[in-house]
């Protein structure tokens, strides 16, 4: 369990995330919904550590996470896996390597800045991208592939983490919508598999209908809902938006 | 206004078309004047700086054309007594010492190619503590910018005379010494090129709790190395050039039998050892260039 209390980033002047309190069950499956500088990547970054909170606390077992410096940091930044919108691939190294940086946190971890890796390692990177259906692809360099199969790279290298958590930010508003599909396809089956929670951050709403059992909206770094998808409705949507024009970009 | 607007709209803007044309002209003129009078002023001052400087710089033009036939002789003397009917017995004539000048100018690659290799694995490390993007620390960037600074702006040779001095006479000294210039110069280029990667890339290494040293190795490295490497080749082509006359302060290399022919008035072993050494470097840069177009160019990299 994963709880945010009144969990807080301003950048200068600005409030991006605004004192969110969240609780974040294991196994869930969740969408962050809002528009756009609503708050919702920063909110995911934070929850990795990428950004440093400027107030509040996130809990996990005890620990305040935000609060974690060095070795620790970076272990928990393995828990707390990313997928991003633009993939974040190294673009110059094959997809094997992508992978295998998955694995850069577990030990033995001086070896692996030479470039040498277990065959352990190298099995489990083989499995991820088997499992999506990349494993053809393994020798390739990033840079070759499509943005659907870039995509489903970096959720084997999440997966090789073996991590807890998946935070999701805008993992298909580069993509087509057939590659739409597969990828929130891969994500649900992640979750339902591999028991990994995810939070996803979206901005299509009928997505988050499609594939998330439970809604979380951010408006102006505030939360304003939070609730299951199925006690999502029209007023709250516009609530959400702002206005009916905003929510029909995101329908 | 009052004598436009009693005619009709269409003179109107004509009428204002043509005015403002015929004020413009009149600006346009005053515009063109004011920049020549600028490029004048320009040109008399550095005429006079140029005078100035040559009279405090003891620049005598009329001793310069009289000595100009002293040079002229100068490779007169340097030129070889060749002939048709003994070439092959004047030419070894000429190349008398050839072997230990090839010996020479061998070392002096070596001493160029083993200095380079020192200031790519330095310059590479120290780019990321340099980089602003990428450094652990804004003390590290500080510091290690420094560091590279002095390593770049003192000469080879003051490094040569100084390792010279601690090392003894011979290569080592002259390896050392173009070495740490190169750290220098190759550090702040690639510190350079790594602030210009794509930070998208590195956050995606870093978020699987990636180290620093780790982020650099596989989120920052296969960005840069093409540029890394393209920069060293070249940096292979100016060592070539620097480690030919380390020899003059005993820093090992070719600069040795150059500096004895020199001093001995040996003036055909000085074209015989220059065109050697020539011929060497042209070899070495097209060498390099060559690998810089076609190696580096469509590459295929991999880490594992």
């Amino acid at each position: 369990m994963l709880v945010a209390e009144k969990l807080g980033r301003r950048f200068g002047a600005t409030v991006a995330v605004d004192e969110v309190s969240l609780t974040i069950g294991r196994g869930e499956m969740i969408a962050v919904i809002g528009r756009s500088g609503a708050g919702k990547s920063t909110f995911l970054n934070l929850i990795n550590r990428l950004i440093d909170p400027t107030s509040g606390a996130l809990l996990h077992e005890g620990r305040d996470i935000a609060k974690l410096r060095g070795a620790e940091l970076l272990a928990w930044r393995r828990h707390a896996a990313m997928i991003f919108q633009r993939f974040n691939l190294v673009q110059r190294l094959d997809v094997l390597t992508n992978v295998l940086t998955g694995r850069l946190n577990h030990p033995p971890r001086l070896p692996k800045l030479f470039g040498r890796f277990s065959d352990e390692d190298r099995d489990r990177a083989i499995d991820a991208l088997h499992a999506l259906g990349m494993d053809e692809q393994a020798l390739k360099r990033a840079d070759q592939l499509s943005g659907g199969q870039q995509q489903r790279v970096a959720i084997a290298r999440a997966l090789v983490q073996e991590p807890e958590i998946i935070l999701a930010d805008e993992p298909v508003a580069s993509l087509d919508p057939v590659n739409s599909q597969t990828v929130m396809e891969a994500l649900r089956w992640v979750n339902r598999e591999r028991g990994i929670t995810v939070l996803c951050n979206l901005h299509s709403v009928p997505l988050a209908r499609q594939y998330c059992d439970r809604v979380v909206a951010l408006s102006a770094g505030k939360l304003v809902f939070d609730g299951p998808v199925a006690s999502l409705d029209e007023n709250d949507l516009v609530r959400i938006y702002g206005s009916r024009a905003a929510l029909e970009d995101a329908l | 206004m009052s004598l436009v607007a009693s005619v009709s709209p269409g003179n109107a803007a004509q009428l204002d078309g043509a005015s403002s044309r015929a004020a413009f002209r009149v600006r346009y003129r005053a515009h063109r004047q004011a920049l020549r009078r600028q490029w004048l002023i320009g040109f008399i001052v550095l005429a006079v700086l140029s005078l100035v400087s040559g009279w405090l710089g003891e620049v005598d033009l009329v001793h310069l054309w009289n000595r100009l036939p002293r040079f002229g002789s100068y490779f007169g003397r340097m030129v070889p007594e060749l002939a048709w009917a003994t070439l092959w017995s004047d030419l070894a004539a000429w190349y008398w010492n050839g072997r230990v000048w090839l010996a020479a100018l061998w070392q002096t690659i070596l001493i160029a190619i083993y200095a380079t290799l020192i200031g790519l694995v330095f310059g590479y490390v120290g780019s990321f503590f340099a980089a602003r993007n990428l450094a652990p620390g804004n003390i590290s960037c500080f510091v290690s910018r420094r560091v590279l600074e002095v390593a770049r702006t003192v000469p080879e040779l003051v490094f040569a005379v100084l390792f010279v001095y601690s090392f003894g006479l011979g290569p080592l000294a002259g390896v050392l010494a173009i070495g740490l210039h190169s750290f220098g110069a190759l550090g702040k280029l690639f510190a350079d090129v790594a602030e210009n990667i794509d930070e998208e890339q590195l956050k995606g290494v870093r978020s699987t709790g990636a180290g620093w040293a780790q982020t650099m190795v596989y989120g920052a490295t296969p960005q840069v190395l093409p540029d890394y490497l393209s920069y060293g080749l070249l940096r292979l082509e100016i060592n070539v050039r620097a480690a030919s006359i380390l020899g003059f302060v005993g820093a090992g290399g070719i600069g040795q039998e150059l500096i004895t022919a020199v001093k001995g008035f040996n003036h055909t072993d000085i074209s015989a050892i220059s065109i050697m050494l020539i011929a060497a470097v042209i070899a070495i840069d097209s060498a390099c260039a060559w690998l810089r177009a076609h190696v580096i160019g469509h590459d295929n990299l991999r880490a594992v």
